[in-house]
Parts: C-alpha cells; structure tokens; sequence
C-alpha cells in the first residue's frame, strides 16, 4: 500500500498532537490532584459527584442543626438541674417549718427564704438559650415564659406547642419545651377522692402563706405539692438527658456516613498518585518517541539517494 | 517511416511529457484534494514491411487521473459521520459543564437553599436565620436563570452555527453549478482537464462536512446532489441551477428548526440532516439541549408551586398567613429564566404552622395535644347541586332536585364557609315542602325539627351526606336567632327585603358619590293564590317576628292579611310598617326616613308554617343566610308526604344567588378560638369507659359547634374537626381543656419550615424523583450522551482515518514514488536520446560510404 506523503506528515502531526494532549491531562490532574476536571472529563461520574457532595453538605448541615438542639438541651438542663437543688431546698424548708416547735419568727424566717428560691425558681422558668430565646415558653420564644400579673399571680405565657427538627434523614428529635411540662401544676386529691389541680407557682405561693400563717395542713399539702413538683422537674431532666442521648448517637452515626460517603466520592473524583504518576512518565516516553522516530523518518527521502 | 530518429524522437517526446507530469507531482505534493496524475505510454503502430511488422516507436497517450469515485464517496460519507459528531461532544460537553458544576449546577444551590431551610427550622425567631433563607432562596432562583441563561445562550449559538453552516452550503452549492458549467465543454469525463475535476471532488468533500449527500455523476463528470432520501427529493444542484436553504423557526414547534430548500422558487421542505456539522448540530439542539431545557423549566415549576404551596399555608413572623415565596417573570424566553424571589422583608418568611394549640394549665390528664390541619375530604357533594353553586351576583343558579318518597329528603349540597350573602329560593313549594339547613356537626339551624322523624333523621345524619363522622344531632340552634343563634349567624326563611342602596354618580364629574338609602319594600312576586277555598292560617306567618294574627283565624283575601298585618304591626312598639294591596298585589313598606330595617315575612316553622301558605300571599320561599357564612352549610330539601298516589317522588325547584365567596372555612378556623372541653357534666351517668365525650365550643360566640366523643380504650386519640386534627399523646382526661386557635405570635414554631425541609425528600418530581434527584438524573443523562458522543466520535475517527488512508493511498501523491518515476523516466529518456544519437552515428556512416 502506498503512503503517500502528506498522509504520513498529517499522521505524525496527529499522534504528536493527542500525546501531547493526553500529557498536558495527566499534567493538570496531578496539580489538581482530581481525577475529573471538570464534568465532561468525565460525564458519567458528573452525576455520581453531585450526588455525592450534596449528601455530604446534607450530613454536615443536619449535624449543624444537631448541634443547635444540643446547645439547647444543655441549658434545658442547666436550669432543670438548678430547679431541681431549689426545689430540694423548699421541701426541707417546709419540712422544717412543720416542725411544732417553731415559732412565728422562725416560720418567717423560713417564709424569706422560700419566697427568695420562689423567684429563683421564676427566674429559671424564664432561662433564654443562646440566641436569645425563652427556652420554656414553647413556640412564643419572645414571649416571657412566667409572668406576674397585676394580682402578683404568676401565669404561664408560652403555648404547648412541640416542635421537632430534622435530625437526619426520616428522623426527628424533638425541639421545644413548654414551662408547664417542667414547672407543672400538682394535683391534690381530698378526702373523698375527688382531684384538684393547682399551678406550680399557685401551689408554691400557698405554701409561703401557710408557713406565714404557721397552717400546720398548709404546710403539710405544701411538702405533698413540693414532692410533685421535684418529680416532674426530675422526669423532665431525665427527658432532656435521653434526648441529649438520641441527638449524640445521631451525631455519631452522622460522622460514619460522611465519611463513608467521603471515601466513595474520593474514589470517584481523587486521583491516583502513584498511576498518575507511572502513566505521566509513559506518556513522555511515547511522545519523545515518536518525535524521534518522526524526525528520522521524514528526513529519509529518496531524493537524498539519486545523485 | 520506421527508423532510428522517428522512434527515438517519438521516445523523447513522450518521456519529456511524462517527466512534466511526474514534476507536476512533485509540485503538488501538498496540495489539498490534488489526485496524483498518471502517464500512459503507448507504443506506436507497427508498420509492415514485408511480411514483417517494425514498430514505429512511442507516443504519450494520456495523462491519468489517479480517481477511485467509490473510494471519494466513502471518504465523504465518513466525513459527513465524523463532522456530526464533533458538533455534538463540543455543545455537550460545554453543557454538562454547566449543568455539572458545583458553582453553577443546580445542585449546590438546591442543597444550600433546603440548608438554611434547616437552620431556620431549628432556631425561627432568628432574624439571622430568616435573611439567610431569604438570601439562599434568592440564590436558588437566580441559579435556576443563569442555568436557564445559559442553556439560552447555547441555543442562541447553536441556532447560529446553523445559520452560518448553511451559508456555507448554499455557497458550495453555487460554486458547484458554476463548475457544472464549465464542465459541460467537453462531453467526456475522461477529456475533462484534472484539476476542474480535483475542484468538483473538494467542493463536494466540503460540502460533506455540513451534511451527509447523496451524488450522481454524469458522464462529463458534472455532478447532481441531493441531500434527501433518494436523488429525486432535496436537490440541492442539478446542471448549472443551485437551490439555496433557508433555515427558520418552526411556527408548530418553537424549540425547533425548519429547513426550506428554494422557499421563494419550489418550496421543498428537508424533513432532516441526517449527518455533517449541521446534523450534528441541530441532534444536539432536539436530543439534548431542548429536553435538558423542558426538563429545566419543569423543574423550576415544581419547586415555584411545592415551595409557594408550603409557604402560603405558613405563618410569618407577624402573624400573617403567608405569600408565594417564588413567582415567574412573564415575557421571558422559558419559563426557568424568569424565576424570581417575591418574598423580599425577612419578617414575611412563613415559617411557623397555622393552627396551635394549648393545654389548660390546670388539666388533671397527662395529655398533650398535637394539631395539623389538612384539606378536609368530606363524603357528598362538595358543592352545591346543578348550577346552584355558579350563583355569584348577577348569576342566578338553578338546580331541579328529586325527592323520592320513601326517604322523604334530598340533599342540595353545602355553602362552602365565606359565602356571602347567600339566597335559597324554593319556587312553588307545597304545602309538605321544607328547606332544612345544618352544619357539618348536626346542627340544625333552620327548618323542621328533623328529630321527629328518626328514619328522616337518620336519613339526614349521613357521613355521605358531608355530616362529619361521629357527629350528634342537636336543635339547640334551630330556628334562632340573634346572640342564641349559631355562631351569631343570621338565618332566615321566608320572605325578605333589605334597604336598598342606589349607587349615585356626580353627573357633572362622573365621580362616585356615597350611595342613596332607599327604605326596604316587600312586594309580591306573583299572584296571591287565597281565596275562600284557599285560607291562610292564623299564627302561621310572621312580620318581623311578629305572629299575623292568632291561631284559630282564618284568613280568606289579600286585605285581610294586610289588616292583620298593620294590626301586627302597630303593637308596642310599633314596626313601623304598612301593608297594602294594591293590583291584586300585596306590598309592606316602610316610612319614608327608615333606612335602617328591613322586612322579614316569616314562616312560623314550630306553627306547621308551609311554603305554600306564602305562595297564598303571592312569595316564593327564600332562605337568607346574611353576611359571610362562618361554617359550611348542608342544605337539604325535605317533603313530608309519605306518599302520593301514582307518584314515588316530587321534585323542588331551586334558585340561588349569593355576593361571592370571602375565605374559605381554613381562614374561618384560623380566626376563629374553638375550645374543646372534655366537660365532666357530659360524661354520661354511669360512666361509660370506653367513651370520652367532648363538646367543641366557638369561645367568641359561645356556640357549641360539636358534641361527640372519643374512643376512650385507644390509646393516643384524635379528634377530626373541619380538617383540623387534634391528636393526644394519651387518653384525655374528663374534665380536661384544650384550646385550638390561629397562630399569630408563635414565632418559634417551625412546621411550615418543617414540611419546607420534608419537601428536600419529598417525591414530587415524575418517576418518583425528588427535585435534587431529578436534576442530576438530568445531568447523568447528559452526561451519558456526552460520553456516547466521545465514544462515537472515537469510533468514526478511525473510520475516516482509514478512508482517507484509502485515498491517498490512490490519489495521494508520494515522493518516493515520484524519485522513482523520475529516474525512471529521465533514464527512458536518456536512452531514446541514445537511440537518435546512434541513428544519427549510422547516417554518418553511410555518408562515409559513399565519399
């Protein structure tokens, strides 16, 4: 088969031109140290990395928002746990203010020091997390959770709402903590079996006033209503301690699926040192090659022959 | 003449040539579409002598084209084939680029959006919070118009590469009929000079590479070509005569392209290109581009409507209810570029849920209460029957109901809450006809005592009929009106009329001026049908509540009405109104200065009143329903007759009319405070424990709109109220309370933000895709015609590689070859200049002969 004499200078020129290609390539994946440059380098993988990303930045946003509800809980806690000692501290004061023995001035005494852990604890009721917002007062986070009224009542401000956030994919934990659940009201039952309820701080101000007034059954219904009141402070602490538990394993299994999902995009998009390397000094060898071989065998003309 | 000098001249004449042609090559070794030339030596002819023949010598025959047609028509086929593709990996490639970069996909953008989302969710009072969802919503719509933009401009460039790519055809076309012309001086192809016909071969090699062409030769070498199925159809040069395409947009389908070969001479349309840059061009702009961009635009209205759809149904940070988040551009090329953000105050960012609900403080049961609200789906008709819905002032609904006689009613469908002013006309009732009316819970408003009847009352009290399921029958409302009437609603049947308001206008400035009151008038319709074979009761009609006359009265004509009316009327204190007859007619009217009472002529229901005892005073029977309607009413047409002879159904005839609809029964509920009471005092007596009854009060108006209860054995109930739902995290307690309002102030409630996440893994995409995954399900797309593409035109590289190794390897010239021939010939020559050189020697020899 002829070859004619263009044709041989046309394919040299290719073949130099796509092994410089292809060496300028490996050139730039090295420095980028990617294995696609951009999307059409690869086009079948494009899809694959955005998948992939996306999922990544999903981990890391959902453990953002895990983080938040932490923080949250954490001061839930702090205030619960503060509750908690006040409230120790009242029924010992109630228990020692029953005390036949007492006198008036000793059972003021004592009413001083209740009325000083009543607004303690009105103040913690009142706790706002970090961003500003009241932690008990449910949705109306801008809203005091207890206040006074004019008849110096407290009343609760804040709604019951329960809201949860997304805390991964197909899971939530739940967010808000209405004040009622934690400071809620005691239930009194009367001799017949009939029941009353009473709200935390109602029931709080009864015992101050029967302490003051040195009513022996006041003060005993106030120990009864002081014991509700540390149980339910104590169930909503282990709550907020559970879901602390829930928000920490769901941390934990975020990690692991970022970083499985990190491996797989490293394997789609990173590039192989050690085979970039080997197949950049390949491709240098084939290029000077076949500059070499070119240059020998377009100087041999039979031109050269006839004399 | 045979000797020695003619043949060895004959010989150096001949290689002369051939050494001319041979250089020839040479010179044009580079030369572009150049066929190698041949030399054809002949020998001359023999002359005899003798009985012997001698040859006479050489002559040039030819100079030979070295030409293969069918190996030049594979090289252009190819060329077309491998041409196609490269248009092709370049726009594809640039487009999942696009579509596949992190800064400008859609990806990152979607992800960043459906992040702040969460962020927000977790903290919705944050201010911070709410302008960076704002500042990511507006990424996510200016995302979707550069990628839009960008996708816009590939089809801007592409339509004119087209554009240019067909000129460059239309001009081929026209150098080939002008070397047509040129061809036609000689009547062989084989007389043709070569380069006119190395011209013709490059002309249409060039051409190959707009499109794939079909060619036919005629025997000078002029040649036809056709860019259709067959030679016949798509000519494009035929002779001398060239047609021009023209390319423009399709006027049936706008993202195409429409290719009209002499649209001013035969028009003829090219269906398509089947290869070539211009094939390969508008491939990428069908196949690729346009659905990538369809799929675009149909992603960018799915997020617009799912995103506005959660959005409108949250609640903002001052209480309102909220906006479309997103909203189109019009006038813009597609849909996707006109993607804009609405929402602009971060204080309008809805993320909190419409409805909240709180617990009384002083609850005994542990129950928490969970509320949603869902678009209700009630059983029955969800309008009003015929046309009656379609009442909207000035209309005039109508609607032919039947009532079969064996169950004695008919429902007519409901008055969707928020309708204003609405008018049931019973036309012609009977003397056993009755318009009832009751709400979703049982209760009933207006009409008939319905518990009368328990088989009509059952008949009634049907969840196909709308009634809500578990729903108790009360008559508590019924007939009543004022601050005893359900939800302070003003219902009323009979015959009504309003003070009328005259609309005025300055006649000089044509400007509006406050409407003229006129006072109400009430006038018969139609002929009063009493006469003494027809009396009217006593204390069956009322005037403004007031009985006309007393039980036991009959009345026999129009004038004694209207006495009893007047007498009616002038009691402490007085009505103030008058009743005349007047034409046969009878007319109440007011005084002149009352513009501020109507007139109400009423059926005494508890009396046994029938519409047919105001067909007596010449009225129809109308239900009123004043104002906006605040909850939906089930309407119902009742007929008392158990039978009649030779008939198993009446029929009613209906007309309504109603000044258009305000809200709906969502926005009702919203503004509304309902509270649900798990009342001890309703808990039956023994106690029932598996029952919970509860009632649901409106605590604005005092109303109980529901009495049912709760199945007390599961263990976490709900209550279903008008689409809202109330769950329990456990059983309530009897004596518990829980209220149910709109939320206004709940700023740190985050459910619409939770359904805005939710939306991220939402299905809502075709094939069961969420919105990211129909993205990159695009681009995978995309991305595997890219790689098709590279593969192909890998593939077609090869193959023209090859023809065009085929080629050269006849046409194409090589030096070697040439070295070689031109020693060749030069020696030839040199021998021929041997021989004359020896014949001259010869003749020198004889001449020495001689002396």
């Amino acid at each position: 088969m002829k070859v004619s004499t263009s044709y041989l200078f046309d394919r040299a020129t290719e073949n130099l031109q796509s092994l410089q290609d292809r060496l300028s390539t490996t050139q730039a994946q090295m420095a980028a140290t990617k294995q696609v440059l951009s999307p059409s380098d690869s086009p079948d993988k494009a899809a694959a990395i955005q998948r992939l990303q996306g999922e990544i930045d999903r981990q890391q946003s959902h453990a953002n928002t895990l983080k938040v509800a932490m923080r949250r809980y954490q001061a839930e806690e702090a205030a619960m746990a503060s509750a908690s000692n006040s409230l120790l501290r009242v029924k010992e004061l109630a228990l020692q203010a029953i005390n036949g023995t007492l006198g008036q001035s000793e059972r003021n005494a004592i009413a001083v020091e209740l009325k000083s852990l009543r607004s303690e604890l009105l103040s913690l009721g009142n706790t706002r997390d970090d961003s500003g917002n009241y932690i008990f007062s449910g949705t109306r986070v801008n809203t005091l959770a207890f206040a006074e009224d004019a008849s110096g009542q407290v009343v609760y401000q804040g709604d019951q709402t329960r809201i949860s956030i997304p805390a991964g994919v197909e899971r939530t934990v739940q967010f808000t903590r209405s004040g009622v659940d934690v400071f809620s009201r005691v239930i009194r039952s009367d001799n017949a079996g009939a029941t009353t309820s009473k709200s935390f701080f109602g029931a709080l101000d009864e015992l101050i006033s029967a302490v003051e007034i040195s009513s022996t059954s006041g003060i005993s219904r106030g120990i009864n209503d002081a014991n509700q009141m540390i149980e339910s402070v104590s169930l909503s602490l282990a709550k907020t301690g559970s879901d602390q538990q829930v928000v920490q394993q769901q941390l934990d299994v975020l990690d692991q699926t970022t970083l499985r999902l990190k491996t797989s995009l490293s394997e789609v998009q990173d590039l192989d040192y050690a085979s970039a390397v080997t197949k950049m000094n390949k491709e240098m060898l084939a290029l000077e090659a076949a500059m070499s071989s070119f240059a020998k065998i377009s100087g041999m003309t039979l031109f050269d022959y006839i004399r | 003449m045979s000797d020695l000098l003619t043949i060895g001249s004959s010989g150096v004449n001949a290689y002369q040539r051939a050494l001319a042609t041979i250089s020839n090559n040479i010179a044009n070794v580079s030369t572009d579409g150049y066929a190698r030339q041949d030399v054809a030596i002949a020998s001359g002819a023999p002359r005899q002598i003798g009985s012997n023949y001698f040859g006479t010598g050489a002559r040039f025959d030819a100079v030979r084209r070295q030409y293969d047609a069918f190996v030049e028509s594979n090289l252009r086929n190819s060329n077309s084939d491998l041409e196609s593709q490269e248009p092709l990996v370049i726009y594809i490639n640039r487009l999942i680029d696009v579509m596949g970069d992190q800064s400008i996909g859609l990806t990152s953008a979607m992800n960043l959006f459906f992040q702040s989302a969460r962020d927000l969710a977790t903290d919705p009072a944050s201010t911070v919070a709410r302008s960076t969802f704002l500042r990511d919503s507006d990424g996510l719509a200016a995302r979707f118009r550069q990628l839009a933009g960008q996708f816009d401009s590939l089809d801007i460039e592409t339509r004119q590469k087209v554009d240019t790519d067909v000129g460059q055809v239309n001009s081929l076309t026209a150098q080939l009929a002008s070397l047509n012309k040129q061809l036609a001086k000689h009547s062989s192809a084989a007389d043709q000079p070569s380069e006119l016909l190395d011209q013709r071969d490059i002309l249409l090699r060039n051409l190959s590479a707009f499109t794939a062409i079909k060619t036919k030769f005629a025997l000078n070498g002029a040649v036809l070509v056709s860019v259709g199925d067959t030679l016949d159809q798509g000519v494009l040069v035929n002779g001398v005569t060239s047609r021009d395409i023209y390319v423009s947009q399709s006027k049936s389908d706008p993202t195409k392209l429409d290719f009209v070969i002499d649209p001013y001479g035969k028009p003829e349309t090219v269906p398509y290109f089947a290869s070539g840059s211009i094939g390969g061009t508008v491939n990428f702009r069908e196949q690729v581009l346009m659905p990538a961009l369809a799929s675009l635009d149909d992603l960018a209205t799915v997020v617009v409507s799912e995103v506005n759809l959660i959005h409108r149904n949250g609640v903002d940070a001052q209480g309102n209810l909220g906006a479309d988040l997103f909203g189109f551009a019009v006038g813009e090329s597609n849909t996707a570029k006109g993607m804009r953000m609405v929402v602009q105050d971060t204080n309008r960012v809805a993320a909190a849920g419409q409805f909240r609900v709180t617990n009384d403080p002083l609850n005994s049961g542990e129950a928490l209460a969970r509320i949603s609200y869902t678009t209700p789906a009630f059983a029955g008709m969800p309008a009003l029957a015929g046309s009656l819905g379609q009442g909207n002032s000035p209309q005039v609904g109508e609607a032919r109901v039947t009532i079969d006689l064996a169950q004695g009613v008919s429902p007519v469908g409901v008055v969707s809450a928020g309708t204003n002013n609405f008018q049931l006309t019973l036309a012609e009732g009977s003397t056993t006809q009755q318009i009832q009316v009751l709400t979703r819970d049982g209760r009933q408003l207006l009409g008939t005592n319905l518990s009368g009847s328990s088989s009509l009352l059952s008949q009634v009290m049907q969840p196909a009929n709308g009634i809500e399921p578990g729903a108790t029958y009360s008559s508590v409302y019924l007939n009543k009106s004022g601050a005893s009437a359900y939800l302070d609603m003003d219902l009323f049947v009979g015959a009504k009329a309003d003070v009328q308001s005259a609309q005025q206008f300055d006649p000089v400035t044509g400007q509006v001026l406050t409407p003229v009151l006129r006072p109400a008038i009430l006038v018969a319709t139609q002929p009063a049908t009493i006469s003494a074979a027809n009396t009217l009761q006593g204390n069956v009609l009322t005037i403004n509540g007031r009985s006309i006359g007393s039980s036991g009265d009959s009345f026999t004509s129009l004038a004694a009405v209207a006495t009893a009316i007047n007498t009616a009327a002038a009691g402490n204190p007085s009505l103030g109104l008058t009743a005349t007859v007047a034409d046969g007619k009878l007319s109440v009217s007011r005084a002149s200065n009352d513009t501020t009472n109507d007139i109400r002529l009423g059926l005494n229901l508890s009396a046994g009143a029938s519409p047919d005892d105001l067909r007596k005073l010449g009225f129809d029977t109308t239900l009123y329903v004043s104002g906006t309607a605040k909850d939906d009413l089930l309407l119902f047409v009742t007929d008392s007759q158990s039978s009649l002879p030779g008939q198993t159904s009446t029929k009613a005839q209906l007309y309504s009319q109603f000044n258009g609809v305000q809200g709906d029964m969502k926005q009702t509920l919203r503004t509304g405070k309902l509270l649900v009471n798990f009342d001890k005092g309703i808990q039956p007596n023994p106690p029932d424990s598996s029952k919970l009854y509860f009632t649901i009060t409106d605590s604005l108006t005092g109303t109980v709109v529901a009495q049912r209860h709760v199945d007390a054995t599961i263990s976490n109930p709900a209550i279903d109220y008008r689409g809202l739902r109330l769950e329990f995290s456990t059983t309530p307690k009897a004596g518990d309370m829980f209220t149910v309002d709109g939320n206004r102030d709940g700023i740190g409630n985050n459910e619409a933000m939770l359904q805005l996440v939710n939306l991220e893994d939402k299905e809502v995409m075709p094939g069961g895709l969420t919105l990211t995954e129909a993205y990159i399900e695009r681009v995978n797309l995309v991305g595997n015609t890219a790689r098709q593409a590279n593969i192909a035109q890998q593939a077609l590289q090869v193959v023209y590689k090859q023809a065009k190794e085929t080629r050269d390897g006849i046409s194409g010239v090589s030096l070697d070859e040439e070295a070689t021939n031109l020693v060749r010939y030069q020696q030839a020559y040199q021998a021929n200049a041997k021989v004359m050189q020896i014949g001259s020697q010869l003749f020198d020899a004889i001449l020495q002969v001689r002396a």
